[in-house]
């Protein structure tokens, strides 16, 4: 072992901790990192992965004890009158609309209040890994118990965790295995299986995809839970990966479990997700002995991944660039917005379609991943666009000015245009309100130098030195005097306080972790 | 007022170019020199300067049968019997076969000049009638069983920009860019409002915010961070400066114009319209127009649209032709699939699949390009059969406007329909 080689105690400081708490979470909130010094480094990344040990309180979204039987309303609309009966489903599709819309806020909430940040960036991954969109799959239920499969078991065995994907109605659903049955299988789901989720291409033949469908055949559900219906089920015997016999779907990952491509695949793609791109085959060859040591458990291996040397290695540290949700995240963090509670029923709703807005624009919906690849990342993140809108986000949470025109809060082209017109009115009201509360921000930062104000700030937002034409900058933004200047906060305008920040928040620096 | 002019104008950056070194953070497109002499005309390596295309797309499925109407076919008024079926007081009548839509009523001065193609019946086969579906088929010019994640216009500007690449070559009107634009490049920007698509200073016109900004992320500067991600940043940013200020530059530009309507599709044509005449260096702009999905109490909502289109894309095009433009351009409306024949029971229609999509320019074959589809030889769910696959249209497009090789683009090789005139 020598990349895998746990980093020794003497080396941790608050650089390390820093790096840590943005990757093994969401880097929320950012004061966690001098508690995570202070803990020494096993512990810290204890304190991460051993999730079990920490208490984890949420309620669920209230509508999920009633179960939404779109079913049900459909055969009830039919028996109502033909303007009452689509007058139904029209609010049914909206019902579910919302629902969706909620969910988004509910997990979105969850990640910012959790006190298990590694457990909620792990059922993110699985959400890219695993990938099924609201889009198709319209049902919340069916997202929600998925979203919780990926919460409860995102952290245990890579096995078992895959078998319940593959049984959960949303991926049924997806991937079509509700259509896969005997004497017409439907290779979508098998296909994935093997090239997205398990093995990766190069692994197994055309041939090997439609053996498997067959064995798949059966898998359905039924009222919102899985359901093994043996009548269209394929009982005749398949080659699979150069076995044969009469196997069924829970057999088929038996045998994927036995290839040397499974200890690969995932690990591989575990550590390009938390540390860096392209890891070598030495390093992969090492991730993959620790996976297949600890049969196919996922803590080992994290615990493994952020104990190594190679993880806070030079390379490895602030070369990532934030997915859209960690940066919304740690904006909120950062500059001390309550953004996702509001008092007034009004402005939540808006900021809960800005939001919707934002992860669109910025390239990450939650529950809407753009296909079944789910979300490159990293680089993928950034063009001409999203750069711009990224730099503008701060610009309307800072300032309070919108970065696109209210108009065009054209969420969902199923949304009538009357609709569309309350929304856009009822946005106008609350334009120009900033959330960010500059005087308050900046009170305990009151009686210290321009210089170490900056300093304070710089590390707070950037967790890095700015060179010094950088740090200039950002002290001249105060227009009050130099960095020997002490900070008044009765002397300086409020706007020159968010002139401060916005530009902080609009270093490209700002957008690694 | 602040007269520290930003230093990134499109003139002075391509100036300032000439004595920078290498390791630049400069936009990618200036790592070769500029040879144009009229940096006004810049046009695009790799792309005929000379057209411009402008797609629109109409979303939610537009009802072609009562958008190009049969009105002396009896099926017709058979399968719209209750409230649908368009009477003679609300068709314009184009030839003693097919009519527009009332609304559509400004299109048939176009059409007797010659400047509108209408082809009937375009569609593709196993035609899927899911929204979403249906569009990512259009925009990336898949078959019905693929799923491709890139699309045909970002396909074609990966293809036709050969040395200088150039983020505004494609522009969309709108908060995000369409899956048609997405490619290995970074082609195309998308904006509501031209003057906005820049880094938005503080709220109280604070312009030199824009100047510190720049300087913050070395724009312009030789790129010294030991940090290749850092780096990517900083080129991207320097990127997204100079499309900005190509875009701010000719978006602030005032024009009279008149015609335009207040709703969506008047103000984004407009925009568009204010582009082009402004030259900023766009080869393909897209606009969205939505509320098509009339699946109850179809007949006023689907006039108003109608009304919308005929009114906006006339306009749009009159303002072209007053400012010497409109040899430049050719418009093409499309939307995801038609509706189904037979009227539903709630005064609409439902999902169907073929439709008709209209072409419109100085350079277009006028007239009906293709017959219209059969109303009694239905498919299976009794819909349309489609007659013209749309990836033809595409390659129209693609090979005889824009001189380019259509198969790399749509992955094989489509019947091209004689929509254009040779130019």
């Amino acid at each position: 072992m020598s990349y895998l080689t746990p980093l020794p105690e003497s080396s941790w400081d608050s650089v390390k901790s820093r790096h840590l708490l943005n990757r093994a979470g969401f880097g929320i909130p950012y004061s966690r990192s001098n508690e995570l010094v202070r803990m020494g480094l096993s512990k810290a990344v204890s304190a991460f992965v051993d999730v079990q040990a920490v208490e984890d309180n949420f309620t669920d979204p209230s509508w999920v004890q009633e179960k939404f039987d779109a079913d049900a309303i459909a055969m009830a609309a039919k028996l109502l009158g033909k303007d009452e009966g689509e007058n139904l489903m029209k609010q049914a599709r909206q019902e579910e609309r919302q629902q969706i819309h909620q969910l988004q806020f509910w997990w979105l909430k969850r990640m910012t209040q959790t006190k298990r940040p590694l457990q909620e960036k792990m059922a993110l991954f699985w959400h890219g890994h695993f990938a099924t969109s609201a889009q198709k799959i319209k049902n919340a239920s069916a997202n929600y118990h998925l979203n919780q499969i990926f919460r409860k078991n995102g952290m245990g065995n890579f096995k078992t965790l895959v078998t319940q994907v593959g049984q959960s109605p949303a991926m049924l659903r997806y991937l079509d295995n509700m259509q896969n049955v005997k004497g017409k299988p439907n290779e979508n789901w098998a296909r994935e299986l093997m090239e997205l989720f398990t093995l990766g291409i190069g692994n197994y033949t055309e041939q090997d995809i439609k053996e498997a469908a067959r064995a798949f055949t059966g898998w359905t559900q039924r009222n919102g839970e899985f359901f093994n219906n043996v009548r269209q089920h394929d009982f005749g015997p398949k080659t699979f990966l150069g076995r044969t016999g009469n196997f069924d779907g829970n057999q088929i990952i038996d045998i994927l479990f036995e290839q040397k491509a499974v200890s690969e695949f995932l690990p591989k793609k575990l550590w390009e997700f938390f540390v860096h791109e392209e890891p070598s085959p030495a390093l992969v060859a090492e991730l993959s002995q620790v996976f297949r040591e600890n049969q196919f458990e996922i803590a080992p291996l994290l615990r493994a991944i952020f104990l190594s040397n190679a993880f806070y290695s030079a390379s490895a540290m602030k070369n990532q660039i934030k997915s859209p949700i960690q940066l919304l995240l740690g904006l909120f963090d950062g500059l001390e917005l309550d953004f996702l509670n509001s008092s007034e029923e009004e402005e939540k709703q808006i900021r809960g379609r800005l939001l919707q807005l934002a992860m669109r624009q910025l390239g990450q919906e939650l529950f809407f991943p753009p296909n079944v690849k789910g979300w490159p990342g990293n680089r993928a993140w950034i063009n001409t666009n999203t750069i711009l809108i990224r730099y503008n986000l701060s610009a309307f949470l800072v300032n309070g000015v919108q970065p696109q025109n209210p108009r065009r809060l054209e969420l969902d082209e199923m949304i009538d245009s009357a609709e569309q017109e309350r929304m856009n009115r009822r946005f106008e009201k609350i334009q120009n309100r900033a959330p960010f509360n500059a005087m308050a921000f900046f009170a305990p930062y009151e009686g210290f130098t321009l210089g170490e104000v900056i300093d304070f700030l710089t590390d707070r937002f950037l967790g890095q030195n700015l060179d010094h034409e950088q740090r200039n900058m950002l002290i001249q933004a105060f227009q009050v005097g130099s960095e020997t200047t002490v900070l008044s906060l009765q002397s300086i305008p409020e706007r020159h306080l968010r002139s401060v920040i916005h530009l902080t928040l609009s270093l490209a620096e700002y957008q690694l972790c | 007022m602040n007269e520290r002019k930003t230093l990134y104008t499109r003139r002075d950056f391509f100036q300032t170019a000439f004595v920078v070194g290498a390791g630049v953070a400069l936009p990618s497109f200036l790592s070769r020199p500029f040879v144009y002499a009229d940096p006004e005309k810049t046009p695009i390596p790799g792309f005929p300067d000379d057209r411009i295309l402008v797609m629109v797309q109409l979303s939610g499925g537009n009802d072609g049968l009562n958008t190009v109407v049969p009105y002396k076919n009896d099926d017709y008024y058979r399968a719209r019997s209750q409230v649908l079926g368009l009477q003679k007081n609300q068709l314009t009548p184009l030839n003693d076969q097919l009519a527009l839509h009332q609304s559509l009523e400004p299109f048939k001065k176009l059409y007797e000049e010659g400047k509108l193609a209408i082809i009937n019946g375009v569609g593709y086969p196993n035609p899927n009638r899911s929204h979403f579906r249906s569009m990512d088929i259009w925009h990336t010019a898949s078959d019905s069983e693929q799923y491709l994640h890139e699309g045909w216009i970002g396909r074609y500007l990966d293809c036709g920009c050969t040395s200088l690449p150039q983020n505004v070559c494609g522009v969309n009107i709108g908060p995000k860019l369409p899956l048609a634009f997405e490619g290995k490049l970074d082609r195309g920007v998308s904006f509501d409002n031209p003057t906005q698509f820049k880094w938005i200073e503080g709220a109280q016109g604070q312009a030199d915010q824009q100047t510190t900004f720049r300087q913050l992320n070395k724009v312009g500067q030789t790129l010294s961070s030991a940090n290749s991600t850092l780096d990517y940043l900083r080129t991207t940013t320097a990127n997204a400066m100079v499309s900005s200020d190509q875009v701010v530059q000719v978006g602030k530009q005032k024009r009279v114009t008149e015609g335009y309507e207040g709703n969506r599709l008047g103000r984004d044509l407009k925009i568009v319209a204010d582009l082009i005449i402004g030259r900023l260096p766009t080869r393909i702009y897209y606009v969205s127009f939505g509320g098509f999905d009339t699946h109850a109490n179809q007949p006023n909502p689907h006039a108003n649209l109608l009304k919308e289109l005929g009114q906006s894309l006339t306009t749009f095009y009159n303002d072209l032709k007053k400012n010497n433009r409109s040899q430049e351009v050719l418009i093409v409306t499309f939307s995801e699939f038609g509706r189904r024949v037979r009227e539903n029971g709630s005064r609409g229609t439902d999902h169907g699949t073929a439709g008709p999509m209209f072409i419109l320019g100085d350079s277009v074959q006028a007239g009906f390009q293709t017959p219209y589809p059969s109303l009694t030889d239905l498919d299976r769910g009794g819909d349309l059969k489609f007659n013209v696959d749309f990836r033809s249209v595409y390659a129209s497009i693609l090979e005889d406007w824009f001189k380019t090789d259509s198969t790399k683009i749509l992955g094989r090789s489509f019947l091209k329909l004689p929509v254009l005139n040779a130019r």
